[in-house]
């Protein structure tokens, strides 16, 4: 009978030890995402290329003479180049828009504003024009027609719908009845596995509320190919735009991390927001006020890595989602906001259930107020 | 809390009363085991008992059935094998795994993660995943180490040992990447104080730490009686200063926790040689930031660490210990684990440690480990007061 040698047993063990350190981790799990981010809103067909300046819209379509595209902002500026062998006549749809939104086109070489054309559409956040473009550089600029707001006005925050999409009618109903509401922000999770029918779906019951809505992603939009559905279609996960004298800077913290591309970005953003009221958005939080939990940074010292930033870059306000219930509190001194109230598996026993979040901005004095509308109470 | 810490104690405590009824002259690599064996009137424990011979063909099988199945079934090897003993309490170890994380983490599930339920449901579950872990390496480490196993614990504990050494850190969200580490490990009685301190080489980062225990079972420094093995309990609390001047902020974490090892031989013969450890606990951090019109902030971290390790080399040769873990830790260099898909923030982080005495006094120890940092080095330990 042949005992079990020792050299035998080693070899075993050696090979369990190597699979268990096949078992490791990636630590660059944000890389190619925040890549991806910086091809957004460039393309181009038969001679023309478009460019979305600072990828703020996505496009959907991009045929000869016919371009869509969803908008992440409410005001968008595209780059036009034509060749010379480019059709001179174009559609123009952009989907996500202000209601009131109107195009004004301009060329390099033409000193005088282009004609445009406005073209039906059904929807109230969509708007179609069309144009024709002169062979060369033009831009093409969508704003609201009144103007950005002089005086107070509001934005709302709605987070983490995901399988409560069936019921995501009545907090549109109820974001609809409030016409101080500029437009909503999302810090993500709108579906549960972030896949085309999923994103395709939210889209579709988009069209009944009145004004635009400009998510960034959350992790269970990474269940999909990492998140690249969900950029081809609703656009980049890290962006900022200005609206009415204030800044929204969207990170995409759907993995518990920044990207280090997406930190040299923030740099600029915060130099850019310096001397404006300046929200930042994120999906995951840097510290979730239950620390035993840690619904935060899978790394609890970047957290305040990036709270520090934000402080020095004199950030107004910091707006999370991810916990699915409503925590007013503050970190490193900036007021924050963990609102995941879009009915999505509600944290039970804390008395607050679907909801979202209003904030009150006064161009000349910030951010004024916040408020909980509570749709269904836990 | 109180009540997480409080089950976690007694479920050690129940563990290590085994080894109150225990022959207490258990000694290194099987010697009594022999000796029990050789006197007929004394009857043998039966967690003490011989692994029965095995042929390689058989050993074989049973390895290949503690991987598959047994990654189902754990003990599964055990019982192809036909050491139905220990098998069964493995596949025990297992469900009372199971039971645990489920009680832990359906209640989270259910109630959206309540910040009411949150903390013991994680700190319960990270316990069943522990048992769970822990029940599937025994069963293959039954059955690939050699009779005896590979190396004797420790019975009495250094009265000091020193640590200085080198450790590369690779987090994408830091500059920082090597370090110089240092420790004191000094015990008297059934206190140990271990202070320790990491300072970067190429940034300003630097982590101070002063860690106290009290042995409330296990080995003691020369002047005591000699353990039984290398099992023990210990009540620690640390209070750590981790300061990233750099980027404009400093940690201050205090925290306490109940940590215990058991080792493998309770549970079966085939066993000995390795050991499991555990611990669980609780900490308040502090983050100030060095910035005009911030305020400190308060957070809570959930502790809890379990692991499964071997022990190398018997007395009279070189000798060590070798350990796989996981760590629940958020807040250290390695912290919690990034993964691709929507899975990032909540796990923490997994490492493997060893540490080798090549002679009575000077050895070496590295770790390496991986989280959202990838993390590796090596120490020179020197080490005082006769340990056995």
């Amino acid at each position: 009978m042949k005992r079990t040698s020792k050299r035998n047993a080693s070899a075993r063990m050696g090979v369990v030890a190597l699979l268990v350190a096949s078992c490791v981790a990636c630590v660059g799990v944000t890389e190619e995402r925040a890549q991806r981010d910086e091809t957004v809103g460039k393309g181009g067909i038969a001679g023309a290329t478009f460019e979305v300046v600072d990828g703020l819209g996505a496009w959907r379509q991009l045929e000869p003479g016919a371009v869509s595209l969803w908008a992440k902002a409410p005001t968008i500026e595209i780059k036009v180049t034509l060749g010379e062998n480019a059709p001179a006549g174009w559609t123009l749809r952009v989907t996500n828009t202000l209601p009131d939104a109107v195009l004004e086109a301009t060329a390099d070489s033409e000193a005088a504003p282009l004609a445009t054309e406005l073209l039906s559409s059904a929807i109230r956040t969509e708007k179609q024009w069309g144009f024709t473009l002169p062979v060369g550089a033009s831009t093409l600029r969508v704003h609201s027609a009144r103007g950005e707001p002089a005086g107070p006005w509001r934005f709302a925050l709605l987070s983490d719908i995901q399988e409560a999409i069936d019921r995501v009618q009545d907090i549109y109903a109820r974001i609809n009845a409030d016409p101080s509401i500029a437009f909503v922000v999302s810090a993500g999770d709108l579906t549960r596995r972030g896949d085309v029918e999923e994103l395709e779906r939210f889209q579709r019951e988009l069209t009944s509320l009145r004004v635009p809505f400009f998510p960034t992603l959350g992790n269970h939009e990474l269940g999909t190919d990492d998140g690249a559905p969900f950029q081809r279609h609703f656009g980049r996960a890290s962006f900022r735009f200005v609206y009415g004298g204030m800044q929204f800077t969207f990170l995409d913290s759907g993995s518990a991390t920044i990207d280090p591309l997406v930190y040299g970005w923030l740099d600029n953003w915060l130099a850019e927001g310096r001397h404006r009221t300046h929200a930042v958005l994120m999906h995951i939080p840097p510290i979730d006020p239950i620390g035993v939990r840690n619904g935060s940074f899978a790394n609890r010292n970047e957290g305040n890595k990036l709270l520090a930033k934000l402080a020095a870059g004199g950030v107004d306000v910091t707006l999370y989602g991810h916990i699915h219930s409503y925590y007013p509190f503050a970190n490193a001194g900036i007021p924050a906001y963990i609102s995941g109230g879009g009915g999505s598996i509600p944290e039970r026993f804390d008395g607050i259930g679907r909801h979202y979040l209003t904030v009150d901005v006064d161009p000349a004095r910030g951010i004024t107020q916040t408020g909980v509308v509570r749709i269904d109470p836990d | 809390m109180r009540h997480v810490l409080s089950s976690v104690a007694a479920l050690l405590a129940l563990s290590t009363a085994r080894f109150a009824l225990a022959d207490p002259t258990v000694s290194d690599r099987g010697g009594e085991l022999q000796a029990a064996a050789a006197d007929p009137e004394t009857p043998t424990p039966a967690w003490r008992e011989q692994r029965p011979a095995r042929e390689w063909d058989s050993s074989a099988l049973g390895t290949a059935a503690a991987i598959f199945p047994g990654a189902l079934v754990h003990g599964a090897g055990h019982l192809v094998m036909g050491e139905s003993r220990t098998g069964l309490r493995l596949l025990a170890l297992e469900g009372a795994g199971l039971g645990l994380l489920a009680t832990g983490f359906v209640p989270i599930v259910l109630s959206g993660a309540s910040r009411r339920l949150v903390g013991p449901g994680a700190a319960l579950s990270v316990v069943g995943a522990g048992l769970f872990a822990v029940s599937f390496l025994a069963d293959i480490y039954g059955l690939v180490a050699p009779e005896g196993g590979v190396g004797a614990p420790l019975r009495v504990a250094p009265t000091l040992q020193t640590a200085v050494g080198y450790r590369y850190v690779y987090d994408r969200a830091f500059s920082y990447r090597h370090f110089m580490v240092q420790e004191i490990d000094y015990r008297t009685g059934a206190w140990r104080l271990h202070p320790s301190a990491w300072f970067a080489l190429d940034d300003t980062n630097s982590r101070l730490r002063g860690h106290v225990a009290y042995r409330l079972t296990g080995p003691l420094p020369s002047g005591n009686a000699p353990s039984r093995d290398g099992s023990f309990l210990d009540l620690e609390a640390a209070l750590t200063r981790h300061a990233f001047t750099g980027e404009r902020f400093a940690t201050t974490t205090g925290e306490v926790a109940v940590a215990g090892r058991l080792d493998m031989a309770h549970i079966g013969p085939s066993l000995r040689g390795s050991f499991a450890e555990m611990s669980v606990g609780w900490a308040l951090q502090a983050y100030s930031y060095a910035l005009r019109g911030t305020t400190a902030d308060l957070g809570e971290l959930l502790l809890a660490r379990f692991g499964y390790g071997v022990y190398v080399g018997f007395p009279g040769s070189p000798r060590g210990e070798i350990a796989l873990y996981y760590d629940h830790r958020h807040d250290d260099f390695v912290a919690g684990l990034k993964l691709p898909g929507l899975g990032s923030g909540v796990i923490g982080h997994f490492g493997a440690e060893a540490r080798f005495f090549l002679t009575s006094q000077w050895g070496v120890a590295a770790e390496a480990a991986v989280g959202s940092a990838y993390l590796t080095g090596i120490s020179i330990l020197f080490r005082h007061g006769e340990p056995l």
